[in-house]
């Protein structure tokens, strides 16, 4: 039993409509985030690891009031508070204050001791700002780093030349992942870092099979056309890009279907940027190669025409 | 390599994995001698069975220590704090701006006295690597202080702890916390309801307090902890032998409490709570649970797909994943790593990657086949041609989890650690352990090819 059969089909010459697809997947996603900006002032929800402040779990003895939480912290001067529900343990409800330093969690802390049916804190999360700093600075360093020894590995074992598609289908992928964060406002923090570092290396690969079977056919098929070149490249890479990434992708959908509330930001993003990789790989990457060729061509050509005319 | 040597390898270390993982998993007792001497042992021994069955307890408990999986805070419950050290702010110091890597040493020495005081020999404090000026402190939920919750503790250990004892007008420091030598908790013996504070100081402090004591004779001399008068008793003799009692009707908790800061000495440094994340004991283990559940979805839901997909070689790879779990574990044990929730997440994602090579070999196998190979030859074939590009879809994995690990936040390097552990296995399981599987079954006619795709 087959699940996937691979037929005949045209993949490079229905480049556009692939494009299409993922330019109106980036574009949903860029309103998500001018929507998000009207509404909660950030285009995604940045998590307490990179804004600072305090996250706190707190469970009552009742189902809490949203109501007299949000009252009792504008009067204490917190006009800027996130009350959302949790399912688990029961009549527990997540609280995001900011927080500049510690003295201002002790305050919070003691604010939420005061509300009526308090029962405990069952998770706390308080990040200084310069700790936040740190954080920040840590992401930054750690993707600028990753992307560019993945590109000395690239060029060492392959062609630099696959580097440019390559990026080009990871900018897609980051593009897309952070239109869904955008979208779902699940919170952006250094887990979501963690998951874009790890696509970079697993994908970049399901990209890089694709353009080596092309320089391998290059030689086996003298004379055929390109974008045929291509189509078959992509072809007979198929299965293997699509079975890999389908195994990756049902362990990534576990983790975000039942890995719970601390694991979605790993589950959610690993899923969207395995689907978003294969994809890219596949329909966005390699085509591109095609464009990037007819378009080095049609330059060649008319610098021809023009040292012709010229003469 | 040959067959038999790869299959002797294969078998070995995954025998050793999986007494590993049993151990780890308390299904396999055993003392500082193997399991089947020991129970020999006990069997042949006519002592009553309680005495043996203690020493067996005893054993699981303290021998094996050392092979067991070790969960973060995150987990198991507890407290992960930062706290950020600056410079006092005295007339002296007033220009330095950072404390020296000596007096970070210092403000830790202190901070693990107090620990140590209060009798939580579980809490971890270091030094950030990264950052000089910051430490680190981990404390467990199921720490054996007493009454403390996490946070009375972080609270403790950030408490500057000034001592002084001051003159009758309380503006001139007469003596301080540091010609102290010892504190410690006890009834008050003027009021047996409550608890006090005794003190011991130094010879110098003890000679100091004389002179005080004769100097303020019948005149109140104010104890002042940081800032805060805390009691201010009459002085009603003179008081040579260094000894001293601080009141304020505190119960047992609280004369502990104060008796441990000042046995720890005050912090040579001002400390700031920089960060603090804090998880409960049900909160870590309903993640746990979830996490579990969520791997044994993923391993399920593989292990279909493949079937589905490849038949029978499907159910071998199957097989390798299981192998590829046993040793997996067996590596976290045995490099005492910390298993946190998201490194939880890296297994889970690595169950994924780690079939990838079955994929990309059964694939290979495919197309050998039908170009007319025979088995032993496109079997062969096809694992010498997928070698290289399994091994660098895993590598360019491998140098993104590495990456992580060192430039990464603190908090996703468990996510970084089993992925890397989980990438270098999955190679192995792919290149070594299907192989050997593959090689197990009956070399097939030809025409039989396509039976999987039947």
């Amino acid at each position: 039993m087959e699940i996937i059969k691979v037929g005949n089909w045209n993949i490079v010459g229905n480049r556009k409509r692939f494009y299409a697809i993922s330019l109106t997947v980036i574009a949903i996603g860029i309103i998500a985030m001018i929507i998000n900006m009207a509404t909660i002032g950030a285009p995604f929800n940045l998590g307490v690891d990179f804004t600072g402040g305090v996250v706190l779990e707190v469970q009552f003895n009742k189902t809490p009031d949203f109501q007299i939480i949000r009252e009792t912290f504008q009067k204490a001067g917190y006009g800027k508070i996130e009350v959302k529900a949790v399912d688990s343990p029961e009549n527990t409800v997540m609280l995001r204050v900011k927080a500049t330093n510690g003295k201002e969690r002790d305050k919070i802390i003691n604010l939420v001791k005061t509300l009526p049916d308090f029962k405990q804190i069952v998770r706390q999360e308080f990040v200084g700002p310069s700790v936040a700093k740190t954080l920040i600075w840590n992401a930054f360093t750690a993707t600028i780093i990753a992307l560019v020894l993945i590109l000395i590995y690239i060029s060492i074992r392959f062609e630099f030349i696959y580097g440019l598609v390559t990026i080009a289908a990871l900018i897609h992928d980051v593009l897309v992942l952070l239109g869904v964060f955008a979208m779902t406002r699940v919170a952006i923090d250094s887990s979501f870092v963690a998951v874009v570092l790890i696509l970079v290396g697993y994908s970049v690969m399901d990209t890089i099979v694709v353009l080596d079977r092309i320089r391998e056919n290059k030689h086996i098929y003298r004379g055929m056309q390109f974008e045929q070149l291509v189509n078959k490249s992509i072809l007979s890479t198929f299965r293997r890009s699509f079975n890999t990434s389908v195994t990756t992708l049902l362990a990534a959908l576990a983790l975000l279907i039942v890995g719970g509330r601390l694991l979605l930001s790993y589950g959610l993003g690993l899923s969207v940027g395995i689907l978003a990789g294969t994809y890219s790989s596949i329909f966005i990457a390699s085509p591109l190669l095609v464009d990037i060729r007819n378009w080095q061509a049609k330059r060649q050509g008319n610098k021809k025409g023009q040292r012709k005319s010229k003469k | 390599m040959s067959k038999g040597l790869r299959l002797a390898i294969v078998t070995i270390l995954v025998l050793i994995a999986l007494f590993v993982d049993l151990v780890a998993l308390g299904v396999i007792d055993f003392g500082s001698k193997p399991t089947v001497e020991q129970s020999t042992i006990n069997l042949t021994g006519t002592s009553a069975p309680t005495s043996s069955t203690s020493t067996t307890t005893e054993g699981k408990t303290k021998k094996s220590s050392s092979l067991r999986l070790r969960y973060g805070l995150d987990i198991k419950g507890g407290v992960h704090v930062v706290l950020e050290a600056f410079p006092l702010e005295t007339a002296s110091t007033a220009t330095q701006k950072q404390l020296t890597p000596q007096e970070v040493d210092e403000l830790i020495k202190v901070l693990e006295n107090r620990v140590n005081a209060l009798g939580l020999s579980e809490v971890v404090i270091y030094r950030d690597k990264a950052v000089a000026n910051r430490i680190i402190m981990e404390i467990p939920l199921d720490i054996k202080g007493g009454n403390l919750t996490p946070d009375d503790i972080v609270d403790l250990l950030g408490k500057p702890a000034v001592l002084e004892f001051r003159d009758p007008t309380g503006e001139q420091v007469l003596l301080t916390g540091k010609d102290l030598v010892k504190a410690y908790a006890g009834i008050d013996q003027n009021n047996s309801a409550y608890y006090a504070v005794y003190l011991e100081f130094n010879d110098e402090g003890a000679k100091k307090f004389a002179e005080i004591t004769s100097k303020y004779l019948g005149k109140p001399i104010p104890i002042v902890l940081d800032g805060k008068i805390i009691s201010a008793p009459v002085v009603q003799s003179v008081i040579t032998g260094g000894k001293a009692v601080i009141t304020g009707k505190f119960t047992l908790d609280e004369a502990k409490k104060l008796a441990a800061l000042l046995q720890g000495g005050a912090l040579p440094a001002r400390v700031e709570i920089a960060e603090v994340r804090y998880v409960g004991p049900s909160i870590g283990e309903d993640a746990l649970k979830a996490g579990v559940r969520a791997g044994i979805l993923a391993f399920i839901l593989v292990v279909i797909w493949m079937t589905l997909n490849y038949g029978l070689w499907g159910l071998i790879s199957s097989i390798g994943l299981v192998v590829f779990l046993i040793m997996d574990l067996a590596t976290l044990v045995l490099f005492q790593a910390v298993l946190t929730l998201p490194g939880i997440g890296g297994i889970i994602l690595s169950v994924g990657m780690a079939v990838d090579g079955s994929v990309i070999i059964f694939e290979r196998l495919k197309e050998e086949l039908s170009a007319g190979k025979s088995w032993r030859t496109a079997l062969r074939r096809a694992f010498s041609r997928s070698t290289p590009t399994i091994l660098d879809s895993n590598a360019s994995t491998l140098i993104s989890a590495l990456v992580l690990y060192w430039f990464g936040a603190p908090t996703i390097r468990g996510f970084a650690i089993t992925l890397a552990i989980g990438t270098i296995l999955g190679v192995f399981t792919s290149l070594m352990v299907l192989r050997s599987l593959m090689e197990m079954l009956p070399a097939r006619k030809k025409t039989q090819q396509s039976t999987t795709a039947a």
